[in-house]
């Protein structure tokens, strides 16, 4: 994997996207050793969680595509995660999202920076679909996969995971197709 | 913008250690799903695991600047198992592994590529002293560990692998390793 890996810098109104890595391992670690992080697998140990921020940044490496980093506008600080994810055992490819921290909640943040790493995947990776997979008790991101225009696709698989029995599937609109 | 790893190829006379490569996923898997062969490296449970310490091995080197390398059979271009330089967060401190694939072992491949890894380490990482934490009871790789000169120093608890034994490599010095001649790695 030595050399270069594209790495895609997506602009909102009110942030910029770029993709994860080595200095956002710190703040990542500290979201996923909170609570916040309980529908993200976690709480996790500090150990696990840095081997999973390691784990994102080689899935970059390895897809030539993975999950960006949210920053406001202004600053270089990540205060989340969003964007096209497929590690081995997924089904198909994901939009994912994460807030890290509680007072960015409630500014539509990761709306907008989800619509935009869904049109990335869409049109510049080329995909035809893509899901988001949800626990059934996160309402907040339950509200955000409907804001994005989402529909439950009660028939789509999800991952073959311990603990994720009952994970909602929710089937993202093709934003090339959609009129907006 | 681009994401640059910036990973060495180095040689021994039948091995090439090089960076990961997507390709070296499947022999790795087989060996990190088989219990009798990775129980002292750390077994994963499902392939979904396997692809995450094979994607978090390749955001080690991103953070650190060492990781392993993928040892490569020169006679066939087979890969044949992993060495390097390991230090994640909560580890005690950097330390030399190794792991050979099915059908590697009985030939010194370890021990070739691991002295290897060492003497980067010390000659070009710029480090000056090196560790190997064994599951006690492998009795392969205490037999390695001590065939490159390490020594048992404590036993510790180790935050993935639980109950380890920590074996203290010979310095740079006690190598014939002077750390004045390493290469001067620019910015």
């Amino acid at each position: 994997m030595s050399g270069t890996v594209d790495r895609p810098i997506l602009h909102t109104e009110r942030l910029i996207l770029r993709p994860f890595e080595t200095r956002d391992v710190e703040p990542g670690v500290e979201y996923l050793i909170t609570d916040r992080s309980v529908f993200m697998g976690g709480p996790y140990s500090r150990h696990d969680a840095w081997t999973h921020c390691c784990h994102l940044i080689g899935h970059w490496a390895v897809r030539g595509f993975g999950l960006f980093v949210i920053c406001l506008k202004g600053t270089d600080e990540a205060i989340g995660d969003v964007g096209p994810f497929r590690p081995e055992g997924w089904p198909e490819n994901e939009i994912g999202w994460g807030l890290w921290q509680p007072q960015h909640e409630g500014h539509g943040y990761v709306t907008e920076a989800a619509l935009a790493a869904r049109r990335y995947a869409f049109e510049v990776l080329g995909w035809e679909t893509a899901v988001s997979y949800i626990d059934p008790d996160n309402a907040r991101s339950l509200a955000v996969a409907k804001r994005l225009g989402c529909t439950l696709d009660t028939d789509a698989a999800f991952p073959d995971l311990p603990d994720w029995d009952g994970t909602l599937v929710y089937r993202h609109p093709n934003p090339r197709l959609a009129s907006r | 913008m681009t994401l640059s790893l910036v990973i060495p190829t180095l040689e021994t006379p039948r091995l090439i250690l090089r960076g990961p490569e997507p390709d070296d996923f499947e022999p790795l898997c087989a060996f990190l799903l088989d219990h009798d062969r990775s129980w002292g490296f750390g077994t994963e449970k499902d392939r979904p695991k396997a692809w995450r310490w094979f994607a978090l091995s390749i955001g080690h080197w991103a953070l650190r600047g060492y990781g392993y390398f993928t040892m490569e059979w020169k006679e066939t271009g087979k890969p044949c198992g992993l060495t390097g330089i390991w230090n994640p967060e909560g580890w005690p401190e950097p330390e030399v592994g190794w792991l050979l694939y099915e059908g590697f072992e009985g030939r010194g491949i370890a021990f070739e590529g691991a002295e290897r890894a060492r003497r980067w380490a010390y000659e070009d990482l710029g480090m000056t002293t090196l560790t190997s934490n064994i599951v006690p009871g492998n009795a392969r790789s205490v037999a390695l560990a001590e065939r490159l000169g390490a020594q048992f120093e404590k036993a510790y608890d180790n935050v993935e692998m639980g109950a380890e034994h920590l074996y203290r490599h010979p310095s740079p010095m006690e190598l014939g390793i002077d750390p004045n001649d390493r290469a001067e790695v620019g910015v």
